[in-house]
């Protein structure tokens, strides 16, 4: 070691590079280099004299690095290093631009070894001509962007006096260990201080990528735009009008895009700031790294100008100025953020050192560097304003990043164009969405209107067929004209409201009919519903009349107004005029309300219009029913599919084929009735399509619409469907109650084998569709955020809720109509690129896990990918207060057990999704509607949860479980225990497996530590290496032989 | 809807459109075209229960209009 001319500590910036390359060998992370074309042999070997030379000068050049077995990495400067050059002689090449391609990628793998300097090297290949390509390549430990300008500029001058026969002289710079020194007199008490009051709060991260794409490889994407030059010029005058730097204005833009990426109003993202001290004197001429990685936080007030907070924010800026010496390691560790969660996925980059200018003897000058983030925002100033996208392809599409960069441009131009505006008026981009979706349809007619013409048009057409029983549409429209004209007689005026307490029968059809002939509110009650339930609903109603049979009439709870029985009244509505009713009823009249069985608080009467019935049913887009079609009644009348049903045959003088209720529970008795029925058009509850696929896939063939939705759906199912014969139309379709049953829909024809679920689509008919953030704008393509609808299905409102009323359906700002109204559905939906959406789960389903939030249904939708899984429920339970975790509820065919299920789903999604316990079922509960009833899942076990402490099982198991202890500062750990959920972070698992290396004197890669992150897995992955089982064995056997010896 | 509600800081007013439904909107933002300040700004909470308060017949104006003659 004669050699060694000084060692000295590393920066914390050195440190965190050591430790990324560390973790991904062989990946490219962190290596800089540059290529181009020298003309003739002298330049290039001049070009290699100047490097050398400039080894000589600078310090970090002759540099190595050491951290094995250390607590704390050291760097090492060498006083003779050599530079490593590579010469190849391809001046025979016919071709060589291709090879060259290959070569700079192979140099890119072959890395660095940290331990030997210098940790660059230079490759020089004579091409045809008497050019020489050369690459010089470098470790971004070494230097930072502002240093590998100043060296550039040395290395050109000094190729000039070398060429022409000159001595160059450089003045000496201070070496970078000053620097260090200098990092290590500052108060870190008072960075502390600082940095935990910026991120005071911060606790759920905004990250533009969460989590990776499934089946995306590693590797490295670039987008780049450049600004237009009247755009760019606006910028420069508009920061300097403000007296803010362009920084600040970049940073400012991508808070904004940051913010409609995530969804986030509180973002914090990277920024890379130069990190020279002004009070080390001469440390603008110093090489090494100095930049520092640091968290910008911006918190988006949307009623604050943009002149405003563009001011402040140059103000904290500059105050974090003074706390730049801080780790970002350290920060991380202050943040309220959960163990192991990043501050944050991107970071900004301001380049603001000379750009490297092609020299007059170096040709094709090309720079390539990689980053450890997500997303790596370049922005170069300059007559036109550059912009880059640096991006990990695993998170971050090459189409996202390209619309990243778009909105970039959109953001800087509204920034630069109006002092006034303020942040909740700047747009980003609008989803691809088609909102013209207008048909005409008869919207100003009654529902008995509707059906009226039907019946005249054909009374001896079959309307309803009940097990059996059936009814012309002559006969239904009589019986319900005589039962309308009786309601009359009961009081019933337009917009009285008549509660139905029947069960699904050829009677509730005729009662539904008879309460909108009459100008009734139509108000179905399952007789099946808790007394509680009932007596909230009919007090909430007001209902002057109730229709029943003598059947459920003992169910009912205490009522005051008239009770009309079908079977001890017959007499009496026999007697009824039949012709129809002249009650002036319109298309704005309210035809039924629908409570939803809100899972929280009480049930709430959704108020529909005649018009939005017709608006589902007549000259729609996704359906057109024929007389011809028989349409199976399936859905209870409570549940609002039963809106489709019932009309959709009403209304096109189908015939409605009346199904069992506990039919729909039992497949096989399910598809004899379709079948016997010669049903065509049947809507299914997922669940039950589930079901039906799992058990008489064959029965959908001969149907010619399916539709089914209401719950995120289970490719596997689709594809069985589509795999015994397809329907005619299979449709996935999607709507809340507050829009009248549809408001999107998407036809499958096929699956793809990577599709992962199906789209519910586009727009119904008269229906509008805007995907928007917590502000109301519209987020770009690909962002999960809230589905709002509008058009002609909307309900009026919540009866008797004018509150709920006025927080769920807002003002439209998006028109065309005035005055109209969006419906927040609750509903995280995504756009995709050929403007179709896809349902990403409910916004108050979600939970935050560690400052994630996650969807459980998303996570059932992973499961359901597994091939023995054929149903599954994840719901969040809080079994201990403020301890909220994911529970898993699965059916399998092939008896695929928890622990196997398990191990697949951590495998397959990031291991904050995973669910902390596992219960196998024979099947999931479904309620009356059809779906899954999670209220009746059973209690969870959570014993495998890692909750309990688990002894070591082998002597192997035992050292490293006390070494893991020992790096943790812990009394013990179990060995099921993930480290990193024991507090461990990126620095102890290098000492962890540093002390494995020593103890077991075997190679170990340190990204052993996250991918097996249990002392038992991580032992088990050390133990299948060949022949090292029992060696590993032996060696622990000895270690605890030696600690069970009486101390001498 | 719980996700904004937890943390939302934002100042709203009371709206209304012609058809005298009620609804609630960012003081700092312009209202959508259709729809007029309803006399009331505050927390979210406080707009929400003015509007419990005023809007007693919920339907929409027309309707009640069409009904009454």
């Amino acid at each position: 070691m004669t050699n060694v001319q000084d060692i000295y500590p590393l920066s914390p910036m050195q440190q965190g590079m050591l430790f990324h390359s560390q973790l991904s060998t062989g990946s490219g992370m962190y290596f800089t280099q540059l290529s181009g074309t020298l003309k003739g042999r002298r330049r290039a070997e001049v070009f290699r004299q100047a490097l050398e030379r400039a080894m000589g000068r600078h310090a970090v050049l002759r540099t190595s690095f050491l951290w094995e077995s250390l607590d704390e990495p050291l760097q090492v400067v060498h006083a003779g290093a050599v530079l490593p050059v590579e010469e190849l002689d391809w001046s025979r090449l016919e071709n060589d631009g291709e090879e060259f391609g290959k070569l700079l990628e192979a140099d890119r793998r072959r890395g660095f070894d940290h331990g030997s300097a210098p940790l660059m090297r230079l490759t020089l290949v004579q091409c045809a001509g008497d050019e020489f390509r050369f690459i010089w390549s470098h470790h971004h430990i070494l230097l930072d962007g502002w240093s590998f300008s100043l060296l550039m500029r040395e290395l050109l001058l000094d190729c000039d006096a070398l060429l022409s026969g000159r001595e160059q002289s450089f003045p000496s710079a201070r070496p970078y260990r000053d620097y260090v020194a200098w990092l290590q007199r500052q108060d870190s008490s008072a960075a502390e201080k600082y940095w935990r009051r910026t991120l005071a709060g911060f606790r759920e991260p905004s990250f533009i990528a969460a989590e990776p794409r499934r089946g995306v490889e590693a590797g490295h994407g670039l987008c780049e735009r450049t600004l237009p030059e009247a755009l760019s010029a606006r910028l420069t005058g508009a920061a300097r009008r403000r007296q803010v730097t362009l920084n600040t204005m970049v940073q400012a833009a991508w808070a904004l895009v940051l913010a409609s990426a995530s969804g986030k109003r509180d973002v914090v993202f990277g920024s890379v700031v130069s990190g020279r001290p002004a009070e080390l004197p001469g440390v603008e001429n110093m090489t090494g790294l100095f930049i520092n990685v640091l968290p910008v936080r911006e918190t988006l007030d949307g009623g604050q100008t943009v002149a405003a907070w563009l001011e402040r924010m140059q103000a904290s800026q500059l105050e974090s100025r003074q706390f730049e010496y801080a780790a970002l390691i350290d920060i991380q560790s202050w943040s309220e953020l959960g163990r192991g969660t990043p501050l944050f996925d991107s970071i900004v980059v301001f380049e603001n050192y000379p750009a490297l200018s092609s020299a007059a003897n170096v040709e094709d000058l090309r720079f390539f560097e990689k980053a450890n983030y997500p997303v790596t925002l370049i922005a170069r100033p300059g007559d036109r304003f550059e912009l880059s996208i640096n991006h990990d392809p695993r998170f971050v599409s090459n189409e996202s990043a390209r619309s990243l960069l778009e909105r970039m441009e959109t953001v800087l131009d509204q920034l630069a164009a109006d002092e006034t505006r303020t942040l909740g008026e700047i747009q980003l981009a609008a989803a691809g969405l088609s909102n013209d979706t207008a048909t005409a349809y008869p919207k100003d007619k009654s529902a008995a209107a509707l059906f009226e013409a039907r019946a005249a048009e054909d009374p001896e057409a079959i309307a309803v067929s009940f097990g059996g029983r059936v009814l012309t549409r002559g006969e239904l429209n009589r019986q319900a004209n005589q039962m309308a004209h009786l309601l009359r007689q009961c009081g019933v005026r337009t917009g009285s409201a008549v509660a139905l307490f029947l069960n699904r029968s050829i009677e509730s059809v005729v009662a539904t009919l008879a309460v909108v002939k009459a100008g009734g509110v139509y108000v179905p009650l399952d007789p099946g519903y808790p007394q509680e339930r009932l007596r909230f609903m009919l007090a909430d109603t007001q209902a002057p009349v109730l229709i029943t049979t003598a059947e459920f009439e003992g169910r009912l709870p205490a009522y005051s107004g008239t009770i009309l029985c079908l079977d001890c009244d017959a007499a009496t509505l026999d007697a009824q005029p039949a012709g129809n009713l002249d009650v002036p009823v319109s298309g704005d009249d309210i035809a039924y309300l629908m409570y939803t069985s809100g899972s929280t608080g009480k049930p709430k009467g959704i108020a529909i219009r005649h018009g939005s019935i017709a608006r589902l049913i007549l000259n729609t887009n996704y359906i057109q029913l024929e007389s011809s079609d028989r349409v199976a009644h399936v859905s209870n009348p409570c549940f609002d599919a039963a809106t489709f049903e019932i009309w959709g045959a009403l209304f096109s003088g189908a015939c409605l084929i009346g199904i069992d209720k506990d039919v729909a529970l039992s497949p096989a008795d399910f598809a004899a009735q379709l079948r016997t029925g010669r049903v065509t058009t049947v809507f299914l509850t997922t669940a039950l399509f589930n079901r039906l696929a799992a058990d008489t896939p064959e029965v959908f063939g001969t149907l010619r619409h399916v539709l089914f939705g209401g719950e995120s759906c289970d490719v596997n199912s689709i594809r069985r469907v589509l795999e015994h014969g397809k329907p005619q139309h299979l449709l996935h379709v999607y709507g809340p109650t507050e829009s009248t049953t549809f408001a999107t829909w998407f036809e499958i024809e096929s699956m793809a084998a990577t599709a992962t679920t199906a789209p519910i689509g586009r727009a119904l008919s008269n229906t509008t569709l805007h995907v928007l953030d917590s502000t109301m704008q519209p987020v770009p393509t690909g962002v999960v955020a809230e589905l709002y609808i509008g058009g002609d299905g909307l309900a009026t409102g919540y009866a008797s809720r004018p509150d709920l009323t006025a927080a769920a359906f807002v003002p439209n700002p998006f028109g065309p109509e005035p005055g109209s109204r969006l419906y927040r559905t609750g509903d995280l939906v995504r756009c995709l690129e050929d403007g179709v959406l896809e349902f990403a789960g409910r916004v108050d389903h979600q939970v935050k896990i560690r400052g994630f939030r996650i969807e459980p249904g998303e996570v059932e939708a992973v499961l359901r990918q597994h091939s023995g899984v054929t149903e599954c429920a994840v719901i969040v339970r809080e079994d201990k207060p403020g301890e909220k975790r994911l529970v898993a509820y699965f059916a399998s065919h092939d008896g695929v057990t928890a622990p196997e299920l398990r191990a697949w789903a951590r495998a397959s999604m990031p291991e904050y999704m995973v669910p902390a316990a596992w219960t196998a079922v024979p099947q999931l509960p479904l309620n009356s509607n059809g779906k899954v009833d999670r209220a009746a899942l059973p209690a969870p076990d959570f014993s495998g949860g890692g909750e309990d402490h688990v002894h070591p099982r082998n002597a192997v198991q035992k050292i490293a479980a006390d070494i893991c202890a020992e790096v943790l500062s812990l009394d013990r750990v179990s060995v099921t225990a993930n480290f990193f959920d024991l507090g461990g972070h990126s620095l102890l698992a290098t000492q962890f497996i540093s002390r494995l290396r020593e103890v077991f004197q075997v190679e170990i890669p340190l990204r052993h530590a996250f991918e097996h992150a249990t002392v038992a897995e991580l032992c088990e992955a050390l133990m299948r290496e060949p022949g090292q089982r029992e060696r590993l064995e032996a060696t622990a056997e000895v270690l605890l032989e030696v600690d069970a010896l009486p101390a001498a | 809807m719980s996700q904004d509600n937890e943390q939302d800081n934002t100042v709203y007013k009371v709206v209304v459109n012609h058809e005298e439904q009620y609804s609630i909107w960012p003081v700092h933002k312009a209202n959508p075209l259709g729809w007029r300040d309803g006399g009331k700004s505050g927390a979210r909470q406080e707009c929400l229960s003015f509007i419990k308060d005023v809007w007693t017949d919920m339907r929409p104006l027309s309707l009640r209009l069409r009904s009454n003659a």
